[in-house]
């Protein structure tokens, strides 16, 4: 096991730490870092309108259910604006922490990466004058990956063509500075405004759609593919088996946290229609059900500390308890410790794959309600899980799983009591 | 006066830590808690560097950041979830007499 670990460690921090260089993929972690606050927002209407489903048994449930179906419009476009132009918000994102990781101006790329996105990812139904339709449904999660290219795309152009003075307007010193950064863009703007130009034509004539629509197209195979039941599982070994190693799932945030949202927005925008979800794993299904406490599950390891007989083991679950009711696990982790013991290896990786494949199929069987919502990562599971289901059933699954998870971690729990007398007085 | 700045992913969980090694300083110690992010514009008058365990990966990215004058090092890991400050602080001081 010791050697098994050893080798494991030799070759998972270099790749952490290569991960942790890439420019792109640290600016896409920025990105989903900071754009929770409106899709809490979204999720709190996304609650109120789920009111419309309610089979209403008392005065205060019919109430509810006639105030959603009442304001079944508002409701629908406040959440859309939050929830469903969520690659927008992205392509900003993405567009503004590759600028700072650059240490360039991020105005000029933003503005013009909004431009492309909206050039990319919708398309004009009709416009003449005082009315103008444009397509926009690609702008949730099925643009996310229109939302990268653009972002990206465009941060590159313009920092090559700028480094290198490509197309550079000088003026004459009097010129006050603002005005001759703005000339000095000139042709780098204009060159990717004409890239995006040229991909807006090319699918327009060739396929009456935007870029999102033709590569929705072909890559929603792939979209479906990452929903399943092994990718989830992966995912859950991978990032387990990282924080046994002290490697923070930030890390992977840049691969993960496109496709998690993703689906989640897809559902979100599902919901708001009355359509059937089509998701199963999203961020909220990762967080509330695959994590209960954290990386490593310390939920249910902290409740096995708090009942043990050890003083030190007893003091770290009162330290760590609280912390892990609200999903952050570093006490547990590196106090009990999780973190490179042999002992609590096998858990650790394993537990989150018991809980993904319970709920993964739970839900794909429509027994326990899909996710359309995330609230945000430190709300505890027992809510989190609630409400973004909008299921009750799906708080009693979050209460067998912490269960569950206290079986399995139970006799490894037991055999790193009896081998770690010598932490005891590390207090 | 000695001045620690601690390094973490959101800079959440070493905030908690930061205020305790404060109080076991007696007053002689400054130290505050910062992101991976924006931790850079913080180092300079710096004494340490400390990293949080479940970043420890980034500890070279860190020292070629911050340079050979200021010595980078990872956060015991138990003293780290342990809270233990006073362990942590007297870490701070062994490196700095090495």
């Amino acid at each position: 096991m010791e050697k098994f670990i050893n080798w494991l460690e030799k070759n998972l921090m270099p790749i952490a730490n290569k991960i942790a260089k890439q420019r792109h993929l640290m600016a896409i972690r920025d990105t989903f870092m900071t754009i929770l606050p409106p899709l809490f927002f979204g999720a709190i209407v996304a609650v109120i309108n789920a009111g419309a489903d309610f089979d209403a048994t008392n005065a205060f449930f019919a109430a509810w259910k006639n105030f959603a179906t009442n304001n079944s419009m508002i409701l629908g476009w406040l959440n859309l604006i939050t929830m469903s132009l969520m690659s927008l918000y992205v392509c900003i994102g993405i567009a503004y922490y590759l600028c700072k990781r650059y240490g360039i101006d991020a105005y000029m790329p933003v503005l013009t990466s909004v431009a492309g996105f909206i050039m990319l990812a919708s398309y004009p139904q009709e416009l003449s004058y005082g009315n103008a339709l444009v397509q926009i449904t690609y702008w949730d999660g099925k643009g996310i990956l229109v939302a990268l290219f653009v972002s990206i795309m465009t941060v590159e152009v313009y920092k090559y063509m700028s480094e290198r003075k490509i197309g550079y307007i000088k003026m004459p010193d009097s010129v006050p500075p603002a005005l001759s950064t703005s000339f000095g863009s000139l042709v780098p703007v204009l060159t990717i405004i004409l890239i995006d130009a040229i991909l807006f034509i090319i699918c327009y004539k060739t396929a009456g759609t935007s870029l999102a629509g033709v590569v929705i197209n072909v890559l929603s195979p792939a979209f479906k593919a990452a929903d399943s039941l092994p990718v989830a599982m992966f995912v859950a070994i991978l990032l387990n088996v990282g924080w046994f190693f002290g490697i923070h799932d930030a890390v992977w945030s840049g691969f993960l946290d496109p496709i998690e949202y993703g689906t989640l927005s897809l559902n979100a925008a599902a919901k708001a229609t009355g359509a059937a979800l089509p998701h199963v794993f999203t961020v909220s299904f990762w967080c509330y059900f695959g994590i209960i406490g954290g990386l490593g599950n310390c939920l249910a390891l902290g409740i096995l500390c708090l009942l043990s007989k050890r003083k030190d083991i007893k003091m770290v679950g009162r330290l760590g308890i609280v912390p892990a009711f609200f999903g952050i696990s570093e006490p547990i982790t590196f106090g009990l410790p999780i973190m490179l013991n042999p002992i609590l290896f096998i858990p650790c990786a394993l537990i989150s794959v018991v809980n993904v494949t319970v709920s993964y199929l739970l839900m794909s069987a429509n027994i326990i309600g899909r996710t359309y919502a995330m609230l945000s990562y430190s709300m505890p599971s027992f809510f989190g899980a609630w409400l973004s289901t909008g299921d009750f059933k799906a708080a009693i699954l979050i209460v067998v799983l912490v269960l569950i998870d206290m079986v399995i971690y139970y006799p490894f729990f037991k055999a790193h009591e009896k081998s770690t007398e010598e932490l005891a007085d590390e207090f | 006066m000695l001045n620690i700045v601690l390094v973490c992913n959101g800079g959440m969980s070493t905030s908690i830590l930061a205020n305790r090694i404060v109080d076991v300083g007696e007053g002689e110690v400054a130290c505050s808690a910062y992101s991976e992010q924006e931790y850079g514009s913080h180092v300079a008058g710096a004494d340490i560097v400390m990293v949080g365990p479940q970043v420890r990966y980034l500890i070279d990215q860190i020292k070629e950041k911050v340079g050979p004058d200021v010595p980078v090092v990872g956060i015991n890991p138990l003293a780290y979830g342990r809270l233990n400050a006073a362990k942590i602080l007297e870490q701070a001081k062994s490196e700095l007499n090495k």
